[in-house]
């Protein structure tokens, strides 16, 4: 044993546990900082030099508060990773036609505002990039593309096919051999068939707001995250649900059309659904605590997005549903107190009784 | 340094037998060896101990008092008197021993007592005089003359014998509790003689063979099976609570947190100590982990330092990073390779860097994970937020501190790696006071 590793020993303080069931706080972040590196990588591949230079922008701002903020509170557990991935986020949410300058700014004032009143970190119940997300919308409202899907196109059977056709969703060279494929294997099985422009749906649906793109990129990125379990599937999925069958069933019904056929592809494809599901609905100190809160505010979110977003190519439908149920949250928070302290109570006494304790 | 072979040969499978460790040439015996009792030592530099002989003794306010006392592990000469790091990461003074001449139990003949006819003030003196501790809680070793002295006031009294470890992590008393069960099986007669006990209960894994007992024997005795898998299972609520499940007859349904609750490694001990009239002067220890290419049980003398366990192991492959004391999850970190081996060290983990956890804290991102997997239903992130300042003001709701069984769940799953298990112990604390 050299004398370099035994001074690394006297140095290092451990505390029990060694060993954990959850990934850190600190690995999380880096995990979502890479896999969004995944999605700005292709943004650079497909030559979005703007979208990239609005996502620098609102980088550098959230970078910035938290530098600016750090002075102030100096006793934080702060990371810069998380402040790294919460302006990733609000980057590739914005239109890559906003004015990149404007983003800077409004990310990094809002930013320091939103940590000088809840202090930061976990400490907002609301969360920090969709509520910059919904200033920009306030400030540059134009900027944002407006809905393409009308009450009509909803009444048909497959208004995303309609789409494909309109040339809304541009169809690459690499779609029909692919769905020729599926369909002679898969789907074959399963005895249905897709038509041309679906793979290149959810490969990239050239939309002007980055996170609404890669559709196939941020699924992968979530079968990683949920694996390793540094985020969890409960509130995803129960959303995910809710505002699935909700599509299907009450939107076709709502709209004239025949309930059951409402278009679940165009409606988790075209909104940043499957974004928003992982890397914004359950940002920390924003939801719930026990299962039974997750599981609630997860269908109070599905409902909420079906209500604002509606039934697809919303561009801030997610972000306002994501701020509505933040609102929510508190209150399923407060009755889950309410709950615990209850049952705590009821079983202190009889426990402690048991424990010997007087 | 030679190695093992018995140890070396196996190539870090489990073993089957226990090996004794080498002597060390020098053993260092820290003064501290249970919780709340600091002894003074009975030698000074440059004396001649014997092998058993008593070189430290407790400092009680009563009498009454049985804490255990401290021998020497081998014989020699006191080196001198020095202040050392226990494998606790507490600092306190030690009695430094150089090993020569003859020793009065190793290679003798063990010459059985009939513990039979002890009456039980004598079997708790000797307890004391034998400085038996009990290892039930590591984290709380204490006097096991101690304790036996104040659970015979109660009127039912029984006494739980574990055979497994609480810390999943650690395999010491299940490897005993196969290789030794006679002897754990007579140091519970002995205990339960010297308590008057009104039944013995013997927690075992579910997937053990309940022993068959051949004689009638004094006291009520009964094997009570456990999912040692499913974690928490060694704490004295969960083992009351499949008690009471289990049998369903008295004295073993009035099972309560005040019995006498021991280990399988406590219970050899007192074998030992009353049956063959031997201190405390050697520990079986699990000794393991990545960075030694051998894993094993060995009997290890008090005071033997970690480095030379670990050379016996074949020395280190990879330089240890962390050396865990007594379990993943329960145990601490030794901040040293010349921290000795006390009564309470029942496993040595040697983790190389890559198996060191990150442990950089963040603030609390109220995930709820504590929450949901607290097996006593606390809610461990309020308790940690009103220990650094927070605003719950609801004295009922901090008094449920009381009930946390320091399982450390809400420590083993916390991303933002908080000290949540050790903030809510000490308000636990706090309440107590």
């Amino acid at each position: 044993m050299s004398g370099k590793s035994n001074e690394k020993l006297y140095n290092k303080m451990l505390i029990r546990p060694f060993t954990y069931a959850s990934q850190s706080v600190g690995n999380s972040s880096l995990t979502l900082a890479v896999l969004l590196a995944v999605q700005i990588f292709m943004l650079l591949l497909t030559k979005s030099y703007s979208a990239l230079c609005v996502i620098g922008c609102s980088l550098s701002g959230s970078l910035c508060a938290e530098a600016a903020d750090r002075l102030y509170h100096k006793s934080y557990h702060f990371s810069d990773m998380t402040s790294a991935v919460q302006g990733i986020i609000i980057g590739m949410l914005l239109p890559s036609t906003f004015p990149p300058v404007s983003v800077f700014f409004i990310t990094f004032f809002t930013m320091i505002f939103l940590k000088y009143m809840f202090g930061g970190f976990a400490n907002a119940w609301g969360n920090t990039a969709a509520i910059t997300i919904a200033v920009c919308w306030i400030i540059g409202m134009k900027a944002f593309p407006g809905l393409i899907v009308t009450k009509n196109l909803l009444q048909m059977r497959n208004p995303s096919y309609t789409l494909i056709q309109t040339g809304v969703f541009p169809v690459f060279k690499f779609d029909p051999p692919i769905t020729e494929a599926l369909n002679n294997s898969l789907f074959r099985i399963l005895k249905v068939s897709i038509p041309d422009g679906y793979i290149s749906m959810l490969w990239d649906t050239h939309s002007v707001i980055p996170a609404f793109r890669f559709n196939f990129i941020t699924l992968i990125s979530s079968i990683v995250l949920f694996s390793s379990g540094m985020l969890s599937i409960l509130i995803p999925a129960c959303f995910i649900t809710t505002y699935g069958l909700l599509v299907r069933f009450a939107g076709p019904f709502i709209c004239g059309g025949i309930p059951g056929q409402g278009d679940l592809l165009l409606a988790f494809l075209t909104s940043g659904t499957i974004f928003c599901s992982i890397f914004v609905i359950q940002w920390y100190g924003t939801t719930p605590l026990t299962y039974t809160g997750k599981i609630l505010y997860g269908i109070i979110c599905g409902v909420l997005a079906f209500m604002i977003a509606g039934c697809g190519t919303s561009s801030v439908g997610m972000i306002f549903t994501i701020l509505c149920a933040n609102i929510i949250s508190p209150i399923i928070q407060i009755i889950e107190d309410k709950n615990n302290k209850k049952a705590l109570y009821s079983m202190l006494d009889e426990n402690l009784k048991d424990e010997g304790i007087r | 340094m030679k190695i093992i072979p018995v140890v070396y040969a196996e190539k870090r499978k489990f073993f089957k037998d226990a090996v004794n460790a080498f002597l060390p040439r020098i053993v260092t015996v820290p003064l501290v060896q249970e919780t709340g009792y600091r002894c003074s030592s009975l030698v000074k530099k440059g004396d001649i101990v014997r092998e058993g002989q008593i070189i430290a003794v407790p400092h009680t306010k009563l009498s009454s008092e049985n804490p255990a006392k401290i021998h020497s592990p081998v014989p020699g000469f006191v080196e001198d008197i020095v202040l050392c790091i226990g494998p606790d990461g507490r600092q306190g003074e030690a009695v430094r021993i150089k090993m020569s001449g003859s020793f009065t139990y190793l290679g003798k003949k063990k010459i059985a007592v009939d513990w039979t006819i002890l009456p039980s003030a004598t079997i708790i003196q000797q307890l004391s005089d034998r400085g038996v501790v009990n290892t039930f809680k590591t984290q709380e070793p204490v006097s096991l003359a101690m304790e036996i002295d104040t659970v015979k006031n109660k009127k039912c009294r029984l006494l739980v014998v574990r055979l497994y470890d609480d810390d999943p992590t650690r395999v010491t008393d299940s490897l005993l509790s196969s290789m030794f069960l006679n002897e754990i099986y007579t140091g519970a007669l002995i205990t339960a003689r010297a308590m008057n006990a009104s039944g013995i209960v013997f927690i075992m894994d579910s997937k053990s063979p309940v022993p068959e007992i051949s004689k009638q024997e004094a006291v009520p005795i009964r094997f009570v099976k456990i999912n040692i898998t499913e974690y928490p299972a060694g704490f004295k609520k969960e083992i009351r609570k499949i008690v009471r499940k289990s049998i369903r007859e008295t004295p073993f349904l009035d099972i309560a947190a005040d019995d006498l609750y021991v280990d399988a490694a406590t219970m050899y001990e007192v074998c030992s100590a009353i049956k063959d009239g031997i201190p405390v002067i050697d520990k079986y220890v699990y000794i393991s982990g990545e960075c030694i290419p051998a894993s094993g049980m060995l009997k290890v003398r008090i005071g033997t330092t970690v480095r030379f366990l670990a050379q016996q192991c074949g020395g280190f492959r990879v330089p240890p990073a962390a050396i865990i004391i007594n379990g993943l999850i329960s145990g601490y970190s030794a901040c040293s390779l010349d921290a000795p081996i006390t009564k309470y060290v029942k496993s040595v983990l040697f983790l190389p860097a890559a198996k060191v956890p990150e442990q950089r804290q963040f603030a609390c991102i109220r995930c709820g994970k504590c929450r949901n997997v607290c097996p006593r239903k606390l809610t461990p992130d309020v308790l940690y937020r009103y220990a650094n300042g927070g605003t719950e003001n609801d004295d009922s709701y901090i008094r449920s501190a009381l009930l946390c069984s320091e399982c450390g769940l809400c420590n083993f799953v916390c991303p933002s790696r908080l000290p949540v298990s050790q903030t809510v112990k000490m308000l636990k604390m706090k309440q107590i006071d």
